[in-house]
């Protein structure tokens, strides 16, 4: 199972962040401040760490500096959102940067990536008896390929990373058409619609009412 | 125009205005005065030719009466004897004429030197006087004098003829003379009010060299120049207010600073709790939960709403403070700590901590509402410093000074001596996940606190020590 370390001050969003991690099944322990991540770093192995960049004692800067050596992917979480920060954050090799306040999809979507990018995550996701091949484009339902548009991949994609969470439609607009694009939410209840039929999933995708759609074990 | 432009204008309109009249009334007096002088002489000279016309006639005479064959002297004699005197005289320059009363030429050096007359005004003299004419003949420049002679009864015109085109030319010349000098000056002048003006305008370019720096922002920069004529007092002017600039430049930027900073502190502390509300209202509506994490979910969007609500009034009453004057009405302060020490009975129970009160029965001009909540902070602050069991002093005296003093002190965990600078600008918290825990500070309570000293016309000093307390002291100037 991956580890992931959250090194944030304020235990409200240090809660709601471990909660979330919680759902996509990550382990996660939570440091209050610079010092007591620096201690549980040592003692123990991490995937990655979500680090907060102001931080009491010991800042998020200069912790980044100390465990940069032993190459733990770190995403930063800041309140600043400075382009002079960020720049900063990115020059001095952070994967990742997220501003608050964050949603826990945004969140969730981030710290697949870089752990993706490390290798940590297999690029194939399985969903009872459907294989999702990311690098290859391929769905997979009992060894037998399944034709989908790219859309209908790209939104399959996107529940199956998302399982047991409510996507909102204008979340799934966003994410999968664009923040630009113009276009009633029916778009996606038809694609939904497709899903169900070609994958056979109509119980698996839920539908929620006023929300939107979710992907249920 | 440039400055040497302007110079060289000037000089050289003074130097036309008086140079070029004064040296043309120079050369045409001059003239005049070799004019008159010619004339004079050519009036001389004829006097003298007619002198010698009589005298030669006399010795004629003479001659006559010693031969007696002869029987006086007529015109015809008279005649020859001119013209043969005349004949004999030969001076360069001047030509001689005489003419009788029939208008017969009896002598004239005129025709062989071509000179031929129309008219000749001068001719008609009134009987005694000389008469002269100047005339322009060809090329040259001629005076004509004329006078009557009477020997033995006959009449006779003798004109005078001088060529005086030299004074002319002598005029033409000077005027020449004086356009060569007037150009040659001119061009002297130039090179003379170049040097002039570079070294007359070599401050001021300096100081336009150091003001154009200052313009370009520059504040810092100052004027070198050092003299005692009126640029090096413009300079100076001119430095006092780039002084004047500068400290104002940097006022302005230190309290740009201190808002930036205020915003950057309160986006931060406004986004921090909405990151949580936010955060789990999307966790509870997207995902399932258990019993636990709902209730807990709950509380923080209860407790970080709390936390914007009091945000908000804290913030309502920094501005206000800024904003409103206050009428400071005398008020007793043993009244005062009183009502505060019943208002904080609950507080200081749960951490049963003592709050001892020694106060002289003094009175200070005081909002009392106002100095309430600078108490209420001070002494919140306390409580949240001290250990369970502890005991925080509240007292009001008159130091040595007979000053007003105010003070709270606690033995509680201090403050750091880094942090102390600090603990009045908003937002500061000396360790922030700690005041997160014991209630929720905001960082604020000091800055307000700052502002109602200010509104009291006070000084608030902190001393503290880390691990042994701290202490506050609200001095009073009035």
């Amino acid at each position: 199972m991956i580890k992931i370390l959250v090194v944030e001050d304020d235990i409200a969003v240090a809660n709601l962040i471990k909660l979330n991690l919680n759902t996509a099944n990550y382990e996660s322990s939570i440091a209050f401040n610079g010092e007591e991540a620096l201690r549980v770093i040592e003692s123990d192995r991490f995937d990655l760490i979500l680090l907060d960049v102001m931080l009491p004692k010991v800042d998020g800067f200069t912790l980044f500096e100390k465990i940069k050596p032993l190459g733990i992917p770190v995403i930063f979480l800041t309140a600043k959102s400075s382009v002079a920060d960020k720049v900063y954050g990115l020059k001095a090799g952070v994967d990742d940067y997220i501003t608050k306040p964050f949603e826990g999809i945004e969140l969730l979507a981030r710290i697949e990536n870089v752990l993706r990018h490390y290798n940590k995550k297999s690029n194939i996701i399985n969903f009872k008896d459907t294989e999702v091949h990311l690098q290859e484009m391929q769905v997979k339902k009992n060894g037998e390929m399944i034709e989908l548009t790219l859309k209908e991949f790209e939104l399959l994609v996107f529940l199956v990373q998302n399982k047991n969470i409510v996507l909102t439609r204008e979340k799934l607009i966003e994410k999968i058409w664009g923040y630009d694009y113009i276009g009633e939410t029916r778009t996606i209840d038809n694609h939904i619609q497709k899903l169900r039929k070609k994958l056979e999933w109509k119980d698996e995708i839920k539908t929620v009412f006023k929300l939107g759609y979710r992907l249920e074990e | 125009m440039k400055f040497w432009q302007r110079i060289f204008l000037c000089t050289l309109i003074i130097f036309e205005i008086f140079f070029v009249p004064a040296s043309i009334y120079l050369i045409d007096s001059s003239f005049e005065l070799n004019l008159n002088m010619e004339i004079r002489s050519g009036i001389s000279e004829q006097d003298r030719f007619a002198n010698s016309l009589e005298s030669n006639l006399y010795l004629l005479k003479v001659q006559k009466s010693s031969n007696p064959d002869t029987e006086g002297v007529g015109k015809q004699n008279i005649d020859s004897m001119i013209s043969t005197y005349l004949n004999n005289l030969g001076e360069q320059d001047v030509y001689l004429d005489v003419i009788d009363e029939n208008n017969k030429v009896i002598f004239s050096h005129f025709k062989n030197n071509k000179i031929t007359l129309t008219h000749r005004e001068e001719l008609n003299i009134p009987s005694d006087k000389v008469n002269y004419i100047i005339r322009d003949l060809g090329e040259k420049t001629y005076l004509f004098i004329a006078k009557n002679i009477s020997l033995e009864n006959n009449h006779y015109k003798v004109s005078y003829v001088k060529d005086i085109s030299s004074v002319y030319e002598n005029r033409k010349d000077l005027l020449s003379l004086l356009i060569k000098l007037n150009a040659l000056i001119s061009a002297i002048l130039v090179i003379v009010t170049i040097l002039m003006s570079m070294f007359i305008v070599k401050p001021i370019n300096k100081l336009i060299k150091s003001t154009r720096i200052i313009a370009s922002g520059n504040f810092s920069e100052r004027v070198k120049v050092k003299s005692n004529d009126e640029i090096g007092l413009l300079a100076e002017n001119f430095n006092l207010m780039a002084v004047d600039v500068e400290d104002k430049v940097n006022q302005l930027k230190k309290t740009s600073e201190d808002k930036q900073r205020f915003i950057d502190n309160l986006v931060h502390e406004l986004r921090t709790p909405l990151t949580s509300i936010i955060g789990y209202a999307d966790y509870l509506r997207t995902n399932k939960y258990d019993e636990k994490t709902y209730i807990n979910s709950l509380s923080f969007i209860y407790e970080e709403g709390k936390r914007l609500e009091k945000l908000t009034f804290k913030l309502m009453e920094l501005i206000v403070l800024r904003k409103e004057d206050f009428e400071l009405k005398k008020g007793k302060l043993d009244e005062l700590f009183v009502e505060i020490k019943n208002s904080f009975i609950p507080k200081l129970n749960i951490k049963n901590i003592d709050l001892e009160i020694s106060t002289e029965h003094l009175s200070v001009l005081m909002d009392k509402d106002l100095m309430k909540i600078l108490l209420a902070n001070l002494i919140d602050n306390a409580i949240k410093a001290s250990k369970n069991n502890d005991k925080i002093l509240l007292r009001s005296y008159r130091n040595t000074e007979s000053k007003i003093i105010l003070e709270v002190k606690d033995t509680g965990i201090g403050i750091p001596d880094d942090d102390i600078t600090k603990v009045f600008e908003p937002f500061f918290m000396s360790d922030k996940s700690r005041s997160r825990a014991n209630g929720g500070g905001l960082g604020l309570g000091l800055s307000l606190c700052k502002e109602i000293a200010k509104i009291h016309d006070a000084e608030i000093r902190i001393e503290s020590k880390l691990g042994e307390g701290t202490m506050i002291q609200l001095v009073f100037h009035c």
